[in-house]
């Protein structure tokens, strides 16, 4: 069981550094290309308009990764306190952004709809990451490409509520099985969650405090 | 298709990953392998042994003691009982010649010298004593002379002379003689009571004597309490037996007991047969008379006890049952308290797992958080490169420069490799926490290993020495995994050996299928009771605060993962060797 | 009006002097140190209006920097910068007596913003 942790978090890394090195292999073309254009131009000085373009765009690498280096930072001190008052939104927005390498490679797209507002919630926010990181591996996996997966939070009945659901061509149902799988039941009972299915959405009920 | 199940899920994969591990040893090794169910066996036998010594030990010891005490308590019974025996019969026998004596004295007394010398008159007073006493053999009348005056009896020995014979000096001198036994002429055994009667008119005596069958002591003998292989005999003073004895001689032969000197009172002596056999000898005088009575006893109190106990069944089923309700109850106790230990054993490994899983993911919580960090540093550069770029052609009026702008990109361009890096070394650490089979060179890995130890080795001017085979097969296996065991097997060596010592690293092929590693120093070594539990949880030889002692275990928990195999051998003060042995495709590959 | 005066502190000699030069180009008398133990002397010897201090250093704690900077001088501003913000830093922030915190890498102009706050504060 730990184990599995330890490779959720495995993949969690592997999908950041993908992402970064996507972002760096841009800024190094553009570097390179910018080289490139002073190395061949004739005059002294410096094509102002195609050098801001450029430079606009290595700007925008860095901002991406500065952004999703600052979710896996987050998402690291997750892992300092056991127990904890968290945001589920924050929560679900960190995952989905390390997780949104796991998913293009499969050409999937998120889709948030997270409810502002929300009452935070004590909780171990490194089993919540795991257990919506199941939920959402196994949606992923039972979708074909240019699915999508949809991730939305409300508040109901004194509770907090995180709906996956999945839009595109269904490979396969996988929601029924999922509800029965001891792995996610186990780590639910460990959050004092609840899983159960809605139509083919996963939901994952989350008390206040649990 | 909507019900093939997730097959390619991670969920799937993580479960059958799982059940593949619950079937190799946990990461803690040998705890849970079969040398500690051996552990267990022994650990459950010496505690069935000692709760078992424990309980018996006393109850051997008061049985012991009782068995003692009973078997003297026994034997006092017993032979105050054969005591008692001895004595009555002893009594009867006395009480027998006495009357003997006592009624020829009568006669004596109560017939004058003439009506004696009388052949009817003596032959009548025969009949009547005959009549009184049945055994009579006969009656005579022996002159001071020594001549049988008068006979009356079944032989004619009227007129033989005993005066040169003992028994009529002793009687002339003591008055009354009981003679030894002797067979006579009828070939029976008998003996003599003869007294005197003193003849004052005439100045001179005369012996009044009469022979008497032995049967009658025999059967005297006989009332004695016999059991089957006890004996009682009469002897005389020189050891002479005056009656039969059963297992002691016949009658006038010498019998084959030393016989102490005789008193009185009952005397016993613990004597042996020629054949080792125990037994009671019990012997006392007979009054007025040579004679000595003896009883020898075989039956004793050992055999009265083991009696006592057989004839009681119920005692010994009683026993019998005590003893299996003992048995089970110790077994049940020994598992209870094995099972003990076995939960407590299981709970610290769980907790030791535990730990080194919390320990684990703060690490990568750490090491995520500082790549995070590390990464920001190159990244801000390359964003002031960039913004400086702007800068230069926005904010100033001349035209930017070319030189400058290659400055700009060059540093741009070495952020952007620093942060390539760093992503690198994120990734080849995500990639070795789990077990992650490939194919590697096995002597790479260990030179990779020792690469990193060279610092070390070279401070303490250690001579570490490499032979690895060359065109050694390639192997499928973690690479990170095993690194981290070499490293902790030669990082033990290089703690072991002193300055200046030498570690010697070795790879080879062995069998067909099978690649090893040697890791030997000359360190200080193991000793032999250390190196049974040296891949056990917590067991460390480093100093206090010095090892965690989960290195090797977790070593050997790693290998027995790849399908491989960790041993050692060690001499104290001449070093120690590790072997490390892989397969060269792991099992289902 | 003089210029305002800028000290940058930082360790990664690349970023400090880049930044110095930009700021330099938007009308600051900027300089950078690169190393904790610098950071004092030069503070004693050219009083600067506002200090840009890395929170992360070899060798010492920015937030001990800080504290340092303001004991000797409490009208220096302190701009701190992070390699992520988190509550504990804010807190740290305000307990040290820093003027602001901004998340490396940061936006230039959001940074001259910063320092013209700070640089409004000090005349009050």
């Amino acid at each position: 069981m730990k184990d599995l942790r330890l490779s959720f978090i495995n993949r969690i890394l592997s999908s950041y550094t993908h992402e970064v090195r996507n972002y760096l292999a841009i800024i190094k073309e553009t570097n390179g290309l910018m080289k490139d254009v002073i190395q061949i131009g004739k005059s002294r000085a410096v094509e102002a308009k195609q050098f801001l373009g450029f430079i606009g765009c290595v700007e925008d690498q860095i901002e991406r990764a500065a952004a999703i280096t600052d979710y896996l930072h987050r998402f690291a001190h997750r892992m300092d306190c056991e127990r904890t008052a968290v945001s589920i939104n924050e929560l679900i927005e960190e995952l989905v952004a390390l997780m949104t390498r796991l998913a293009y490679r499969r050409r999937i797209a998120f889709e948030k709809e997270l409810r502002g507002g929300l009452p935070s919630t004590v909780m171990n926010p490194i089993l919540f990451h795991y257990l919506l990181f199941c939920i959402i591996d196994s949606r992923m996996s039972c979708l074909d490409r240019n699915g999508i997966v949809r991730i939305a939070t409300s508040f109901s009945e004194g509770r907090l509520r995180i709906n996956v659901s999945s839009k595109g061509d269904v490979l396969q149902d996988g929601a029924a099985e999922l509800c029965r799988n001891e792995e996610i039941n186990g780590l639910a009972a460990e959050l004092g969650a609840e899983i159960s299915k809605d139509g083919t959405d996963m939901v994952i009920k989350v008390p206040i405090m649990a | 298709m909507l019900k093939a199940g997730i097959r390619g899920g991670m969920l799937d994969r993580l479960r059958r990953k799982v059940a593949s591990w619950s079937t190799m040893p946990a990461l803690t090794g040998p705890a849970e392998g079969p040398r500690s169910k051996d552990r267990y066996t022994s650990l459950k036998t010496r505690i069935f042994l000692l709760i078992g010594s424990l309980v018996c030990i006393p109850i051997v010891i008061i049985t012991v003691i009782s068995y003692v005490w009973l078997q003297s308590a026994l034997k006092e019974d017993f032979n105050n009982q054969l005591r008692g025996n001895i004595e009555s019969t002893r009594q009867s026998i006395d009480f027998f010649i006495e009357e003997r004596i006592s009624a020829l004295r009568f006669l004596a007394s109560s017939n004058s010298f003439g009506q004696l010398s009388d052949d009817k008159y003596l032959n009548d007073i025969f009949i009547k004593f005959k009549r009184e006493f049945g055994e009579l053999v006969d009656l005579g009348l022996i002159d001071s002379n020594g001549v049988q005056f008068t006979y009356s009896g079944p032989y004619d020995l009227k007129g033989k002379i005993y005066s040169n014979q003992d028994w009529f000096n002793a009687v002339a001198v003591r008055g009354v003689y009981v003679s030894d036994v002797f067979m006579g002429y009828r070939k029976i055994p008998h003996f003599a009571i003869a007294v005197k009667k003193e003849l004052p008119e005439k100045g001179t005596f005369c012996i009044l004597r009469a022979t008497i069958d032995m049967a009658t002591l025999n059967r005297s003998l006989s009332t004695f309490n016999l059991k089957s292989k006890d004996d009682a005999f009469i002897i005389n003073g020189d050891g002479i037996l005056q009656t039969q004895s059963r297992f002691h001689g016949n009658v006038l032969e010498r019998v084959n007991i030393d016989v102490p000197h005789a008193k009185d009172a009952v005397s016993l002596h613990e004597l042996r047969q020629n054949d080792g056999t125990p037994f009671i000898f019990g012997f006392t005088t007979i009054r007025n008379s040579p004679w000595i009575m003896g009883v020898t006893v075989t039956s004793n109190a050992q055999s009265k006890l083991l009696g006592l106990l057989t004839s009681d069944i119920t005692a010994i089923y009683l026993a019998l049952v005590l003893m299996v309700l003992g048995t089970v109850a110790n077994m049940r106790i020994t598992a209870t308290v094995v099972n003990w230990i076995r939960e407590a054993e299981l709970e610290r490994e769980e907790a030791i797992v535990q730990t080194h899983h919390t320990g684990r993911l703060a690490s990568i919580g750490r090491l995520a958080a500082g790549v995070a960090h590390e990464i920001n540093n190159p990244l801000a550069i390359i964003n002031e490169k960039a913004g400086l770029m702007k800068d230069l052609m926005l904010m100033s009026d001349e035209p930017p420069d070319k030189e400058k702008f290659l400055g700009l990109i060059k540093a741009i361009s070495d952020s952007v490799n620093r942060c390539r890096t760093i992503t690198h070394r994120l990734l080849g650490f995500a990639r070795r926490m789990d077990v992650q089979h490939e194919e590697i060179d096995l002597n790479d890995t260990i030179r990779e290993v020792i690469e990193f130890l060279d610092k070390e080795v070279l401070y303490r001017n250690i001579k570490l020495d490499t032979r690895l085979k060359e065109d050694l097969p390639r192997i499928v296996s973690d690479k990170g995994q095993l690194q981290q065991v070499f490293l902790n097997i030669i990082n033990n060596a290089i703690d072991a050996v002193p300055d200046g010592g030498v570690i010697a690293v070795s790879t080879e092929v062995k069998g067909r299928d099978m690649v090893r590693v040697t890791i030997m120093d000359n360190g200080q070594g193991i000793p032999k009771d250390t190196i049974k539990n040296i891949f056990e949880p917590f067991y460390t030889t480093k100093g206090k605060g010095k090892g965690t002692g989960l290195g090797l275990s977790i070593s050997y928990g790693i290998i027995k993962r790849l399908g491989g195999d960790i041993s050692v051998e060690s001499e104290v003060g001449e070093g120690s060797t590790f072997y490390v042995e892989l397969p060269i495709r792991t099992v289902g590959q | 009006m003089a210029r305002a005066k800028v000290l940058l502190v930082d360790d990664e000699v690349e970023f400090a002097s880049t930044l110095s030069e930009r700021l330099n180009i938007r009308g600051y008398d900027t300089s950078a140190v690169y190393s904790a133990d610098a950071v004092l002397n030069k503070v004693r010897s050219d009083i600067p209006d506002v200090v840009i201090l890395d929170l992360k250093m070899p060798g010492a704690s920015g937030l001990d920097i800080l504290k340092a900077i303001k004991q000797f001088n409490p009208s220096i501003e302190v701009i701190l910068l992070t390699g992520h913000g988190s509550e504990q830093c804010t807190a740290e922030c305000e307990s040290g007596g820093a003027f602001d915190y901004m998340m490396k890498p940061v936006e230039i102009d959001s940074l001259t913003e910063k320092i013209e706050m700070a640089l409004g504060k000090k005349q009050k």
